[in-house]
């Protein structure tokens, strides 16, 4: 036997005898919508019509659920973490709560772009320049940095623009920039993926202008806290945090970055497989929860809450980022026609906002902690183009008053 | 009726029918199971959202294909920003066990351990079935390298196998 035949037969037998697992539709747009935005489906070959807005079924149901602050919508301020050391709930006791179809007039308070549009939650859309598929955006005092992925090299651009949304330069590749605050940290490297040129992390400090960057720095997803960035290094492995001034700290046991607390309480997956979430101690790297079979998302803006995902799983858990119990379940797909929510950002830390996914259309929608969907009155939920959610610009009522 | 077949269900008709022979080919390419399911969920991701724009339905094979492979290549992108060193030498292995009688796992043993494009160009070529200028397309690299990358590996993996075994 010839060594090209012995090499056909050995490949096809390791992959005969590898085990498969089908990935869920719904998984799948949860994991466009990290990755680069999903696009809104083209709607007008959707012919199902606005009708379907209003039988919408997504489940949503609620265990240990922390009594929300008094409003019926976002923006209602930070409600205090209830640490505790009791045990983690696995899954929800309550019933579940039925889907209110009404609609929720109260714009999104967070910016988001949708096609080459930036809508800030104050002030004039701002119209974007003809980039390729925008994956993100941070506002800086004079413009913004927009990141976009170029299908043909596989790569993640990064552009500065004017507050025009002129282009003005073109900064090479990169990972989408993240923002808190008056911070803006993104990451930059060369467009060529063969050479050893490594991520350079940047910091940028809006109220005094100073850019620190470290170069070398190996960082992927981001985020940041107080005066740090907390970053990953892409392949589940490792974790750091630094100001961009000592040598960057390896946090012992965390794989991932998927976000930070303002205490520095860092969520992430913690085993190299990437099937266990955690959340771990920036300063000290200890674990103060641990949930197996679970991705984390993202962390609401006041640190209570993380969005997570089982594998291969349609639900999403809103885990309390404290003690890592289920706070919430919400049902991403249902069968058949059921529509599918796919969770874009926290809008608040009692709301998530995303996209829903109809036959027809994409209406923007809002899930409260409390049980409730909310299609999202008055958006263009017949439109064709995708949006990706801008976390870190909030309406400025969003960290004092209690009300939009 | 035709417009909503181009959507979601006809998405979902293809991930039910193909999504098995992409996991099988991102296993092969990919070093560890948890990677090659990494690269399944990002090349479907991607097609997702490109699907109302892929037209020709014929090509979505061919097009997740080149996504996976792609995404593949960025992972050794990733590793070389990050130093790692990806192993140019493989490493000896010894198949003399009288008692050894799984041919196909020290092949497939040798084959983990050829440097990524090699074991790319060899699982394009000899599990996907493609021509040197399909391979090359899919790698986006020269027809030239293809052909050298495939020879160096297959001079690798005779040097390693037993002569029995070639006989």
């Amino acid at each position: 036997m010839n060594v090209e035949d012995l090499l056909t037969d050995a490949l096809q037998d390791h992959a005969d005898r590898a085990a498969y697992d089908a990935t869920p539709l719904a998984a799948i747009a949860l994991h466009a919508r990290r990755l680069q935005g999903s696009r809104r489906r083209r709607t007008t070959s959707y012919a199902v019509g606005a009708a379907a807005a209003a039988t919408v079924a997504v489940l949503v149901t609620t265990a240990a659920l922390r009594p929300p602050p008094e409003s019926s919508g976002p923006a209602t301020g930070t409600p205090a973490p209830t640490p505790s050391a009791t045990a983690i709930d696995p899954r929800p006791t309550s019933p579940p709560s039925s889907l209110q179809p009404a609609t929720d007039g109260s714009a999104p308070a967070i910016g988001y772009v949708e096609g080459r549009t930036f809508h800030p939650p104050t002030g004039q859309p701002v119209r974007l320049p003809e980039l390729a598929k925008i994956t993100g955006l941070a506002v800086l005092d004079d413009g913004f940095i927009v990141s976009d992925y170029r299908e043909a090299d596989g790569g993640t651009h990064l552009s500065r623009l004017d507050e025009t949304g002129a282009l003005v330069a073109d900064l090479g590749c990169g990972i989408k920039p993240v923002s808190r605050g008056r911070l803006v940290a993104w990451v930059q490297f060369s467009c060529t993926y063969e050479t050893s040129a490594s991520n350079g992390l940047h910091l940028l400090d809006l109220d005094t202008g100073e850019e620190l960057v470290q170069a070398d720095s190996g960082a992927d997803d981001l985020a940041i806290t107080g005066r740090q960035v907390v970053y990953d290094t892409g392949d589940g492995n490792e974790a750091y945090v630094t100001d961009l001034v000592a040598a960057p700290r390896r946090i012992p046991g965390l794989g991932s970055v998927s976000g930070v607390t303002d205490d520095g309480l860092v969520a992430g997956n913690l085993d190299v497989d990437g099937g266990s979430t955690g959340a771990v101690v920036t300063l000290t790297g200890e674990v103060v929860w641990e949930r197996p079979d679970l991705y984390p998302y993202s962390v609401s803006p006041g640190g209570i809450y993380l969005l997570a995902v089982p594998p291969g799983d349609a639900q999403q858990l809103i885990l309390d980022m404290a003690t890592g119990r289920t706070i919430s379940q919400v049902s991403g797909s249902g069968p058949d026609d059921f529509p599918t929510f796919v969770p874009g950002a926290w809008e608040d830390d009692t709301h998530l906002i995303g996209d829903l996914l109809l036959n027809c259309c994409t209406p923007m929608a809002r899930v409260s902690l409390d049980g409730e969907l909310r299609p999202i009155a008055g958006n263009d939920a017949i439109g064709g183009s995708r949006r990706v959610w801008v976390p870190g610009e909030r309406a400025p009522s969003l960290s004092t008053d209690t009300g939009r | 009726m035709a417009d909503v077949d181009t959507g979601v269900r006809d998405f979902e008709s293809w991930l039910v029918a193909r999504e098995p022979a992409l996991q099988r080919l991102a296993h092969l390419l990919a070093p560890d199971t948890h990677t090659a399911r990494d690269l399944v969920q990002t090349t479907l991701a991607k097609l997702y959202v490109a699907w109302p724009r892929i037209d020709d339905r014929d090509r979505v094979d061919a097009y997740a294909r080149r996504v996976l492979v792609n995404e593949h290549r960025r992972s050794w992108g990733r590793a070389s920003r990050r130093r790692e060193v990806v192993t140019e030498a493989v490493p000896e292995v010894i198949v003399t066990d009288p008692s050894y009688d799984g041919t196909q796992e020290a092949v497939w043993r040798l084959v983990s351990m050829l440097p990524p494009r090699q074991r790319a160009v060899l699982v394009l070529r000899y599990y996907e079935q493609l021509t040197e200028s399909e391979t090359a397309e899919v790698l986006g690299i020269a027809i030239g390298t293809v052909k050298s990358q495939a020879s160096r590996a297959i001079a690798t993996l005779r040097t390693h196998l037993p002569e029995e075994e070639l006989s």
